[in-house]
């Protein structure tokens, strides 16, 4: 048992002012089986109230909308949670999870790259081999993939981030028949977001870390899952102004 | 009738006055085209109707309690009635709908259910449109031109009265209406049905409104006024699903509403027809249309499929390929008369060609009967020729299923033609159906 503290600041800067600024966070995580969520808070800047809600995949989700011009939005989390070890709960299976999503959709490359490999034993072992599989393929690159790389691209550049490892991998995974899920949240000792995938044994969710090559232990902060990068976007924003933006990310997991 | 059809000039330059036009995208290019309407009306029988009218309600019927389902309990997948691929690879399911439960429990509040008349009387469903189904005001505006140019034609047959159809939308969205305006919004005035939705808008009071007259606070949708914000209770979209909210679908669209999905599943809002819909007119889904019936409604379909075969079953894969040169293809990710294939036209190469894509994506193809269609007449210089046609149906679901006592006639212009779509430049024609 463990007890992290976390904390999460996103800041967009605009190039002009805009208005109108809807906004969707996915910033806040739950309370799950293993992880309890001791205390969060969330701030935004400019201040404005918003809703909660829970999303079609399970995930909390915050929205509102600043309607005066502004030059930067900025939201921060913080909080603690208490990682108990508790494994995950049996849960029916929500079969969206057995499909190709957009993100994740093999082209030829890649399906044939799938087939070939491999995959002995259960499910949990499948999906360790698969993941030593994207391991041993990539090569961690920052900057040379972008938040709307898919699978197949990613797979044919042999290098990326984590949201490219986990695309990669569940295409795999699905591919090859285990049910597999993308998970965005934060990670110990990683100076922003991290992104992993579960797999579904036939029973419960299984945390599995294609980038680090390691199943997803207590010191990984679950926040969002979904199909892929697209259903865990931590931000999604559409305001008016054709400004340019610029995006820092600080984060921090420490244990206490 | 006759002194009807010697005014069709007339009527056709009054529709074109109304700008009763329809806009079509080709090669990316918008054009905007007259829908050429043709004075003969198609006439249904008071008998006949009273037929469809029965198949049509259990149908929609059906269709509704299979969108509550299939985005809730899934109990017809569970069930084994449907198998969960037709479900979860259809592009119109959306699994961001997963869960929600719409207000009234209706999904479906406008379906657009298109028919066929065979040669030998008997009527099929071709297909089931339960997205954003238009056409309505094409028929409306029509007849009350035709009344006004030969009163003597509604003088002397006793056709029922079709011009309640904005009052029938209004009561449906009434019935749902959460507590608000009734908002009608449009993509504008460059979208194909532009003049249809400023027409219903009108016909049934509710406000046209584009994206920018809306936005959403506080998990409620509003519209600008100047004095505002005014609640809106009920929205008749008529932009697609993946456009319709950029935070939730297409982060690019422009003619969308950020956040409206989160105010639909707050409930503080009905959206009609529902977001999701796309999983049920699914050319694949089609198939199972009568199974559902029977699952949920425990009745025999009244009204028919076309018959259809699905490559996706290992038998009917093989009676397809062996009978393709016969069958019509009809690619289910394709919409408007696009993706449909007569085997009969194809040289022996594309029937290969054909063959082996369906072999390759079963999934993705459905293959059916040609339907020998009863061919209506049409004025073509001033001689009356036969053409293709079909019917579609306006089912409207609120408070009880309504089929509205008319419909949109579309025929094919080109005599060599079977697919009768506007898209692909056909013309149209009121539908009389008969009080007595």
């Amino acid at each position: 048992m463990k007890r992290l503290s976390f904390q999460y600041t996103i800041s967009i800067v605009f190039e002009w002012p805009v208005a109108d600024h809807a906004f969707l966070l996915r910033c806040l995580p739950p309370s799950l089986p293993g992880q309890r969520i001791l205390d969060v808070c969330l701030s935004l800047f400019p201040c404005v109230p918003y809703a909660l809600q829970r999303d079609a995949f399970g995930n909390l989700i915050e929205l509102g909308r600043i309607c005066a011009p502004h030059d930067s939005f900025t939201y921060g989390v913080t909080g603690s949670a208490l990682m108990d070890g508790t494994p995950t709960e049996p849960e029916p299976l929500f079969p969206v999870y057995r499909f190709p999503s957009a993100y994740t959709r093999p082209d030829c490359a890649l399906s044939e790259f799938g087939r070939s490999l491999p995959l002995t034993g259960s499910p949990a072992e499948m999906s360790l081999q698969l993941a030593q599989a994207v391991h041993g393929l990539f090569t961690y690159t920052p900057g040379i993939t972008g938040v709307k790389t898919t699978a197949a691209r990613a797979f044919s550049l042999r290098q990326g981030v984590c949201q490219d490892y986990t695309h990669v991998f569940l295409a795999l995974a699905r591919l090859r028949g285990i049910p597999a899920r993308y998970v965005s949240g934060l990670l110990t000792g990683e100076g922003s977001s991290h992104a992993w995938a579960e797999i579904y044994d036939g029973e419960r969710w299984m945390g599995v870390d294609p980038t680090h090559c390691r199943p997803a232990d207590d010191s990984y902060i679950r926040f969002n899952v979904g199909r892929d990068f697209d259903d865990c976007a931590m931000e999604r924003g559409v305001f008016h102004g054709g400004a340019s933006q610029s995006q820092s990310v600080a984060s921090r997991v420490t244990e206490q | 009738m006759n002194e009807l059809i010697q005014r069709s000039t007339d009527v056709n330059k009054q529709l074109s006055r109304y700008g009763v036009k329809f806009g079509i995208y080709k090669n990316n290019v918008f054009e905007e085209r007259l829908f050429p309407f043709d004075t003969i009306p198609r006439i249904l029988s008071a008998q006949e109707f009273a037929f469809l009218e029965k198949g049509l309600a259990q149908r929609v019927t059906a269709l509704n309690l299979f969108l509550n389902d299939v985005y809730g309990k899934k109990q017809i997948i569970s069930d084994a009635v449907i198998p969960e691929d037709f479900v979860y690879l259809s592009s119109g399911y959306l699994p961001q709908c997963e869960g929600l439960a719409p207000p009234k429990g209706i999904s479906s509040h406008i379906s657009g259910i298109d028919l066929v008349q065979s040669k030998n009387g008997d009527w099929y469903i071709l297909e089931d449109n339960l997205r954003i189904p238009s056409g309505a005001s094409y028929p409306l505006i029509a007849r009350s031109l035709c009344r006004k140019c030969s009163p003597e034609t509604f003088r002397k047959n006793r056709i029922t009265d079709n011009r309640n159809y904005g009052q029938l939308l209004r009561s449906v969205m009434d019935y749902v209406n959460t507590g608000g305006l009734n908002v009608i919004l449009t993509p504008g005035r460059f979208n194909a049905a532009y003049f249809e939705h400023s027409y219903l808008a009108e016909q049934s009071g509710a406000v046209l409104a584009e994206s920018g007259d809306l936005y959403v606070e506080n998990s409620q949708l509003f519209y600008r006024t100047n004095r505002g914000g005014e609640r809106v209770g009920a929205i008749y979209r008529r932009i697609s699903d993946e456009y319709l909210d950029p935070l939730c679908f297409l982060p690019d669209s422009l003619i969308g509403i950020p956040n409206l999905m989160t105010a639909y599943r707050a409930g503080t809002v009905a959206v009609l027809n529902a977001p999701g819909n796309g999983v049920a007119d699914d050319k694949g889904i089609y198939y199972f249309v009568p199974k559902m019936i029977r699952y949920y409604l425990h009745e025999e379909p009244i009204l028919r499929n076309a018959p259809t075969y699905l490559p996706f079953y290992e038998e009917d894969l093989r009676f397809v390929l062996d009978r393709l040169s016969s069958l019509v293809i009809k690619d289910v990710a394709e919409a408007g008369g696009y993706g449909v294939i007569f085997g009969r036209d194809l040289t022996k190469e594309a029937l290969d060609t054909l063959k082996s894509a369906i072999v390759a994506e079963p999934r993705r193809f459905i293959a059916q009967e040609v339907i020998d269609f009863l061919d209506l007449p049409v004025m073509e210089d001033n001689q009356r020729v036969d053409r293709k046609a079909d019917l579609r149906a306006f089912v409207l679901t609120g408070d009880s299923v309504t089929v509205w006592p008319s419909g949109l006639t579309r025929f094919s212009r080109d005599p060599e033609s079977f697919v009768v779509n506007s898209s692909q430049g056909g013309g149209f024609k009121d539908t009389w159906v008969m009080s007595r």
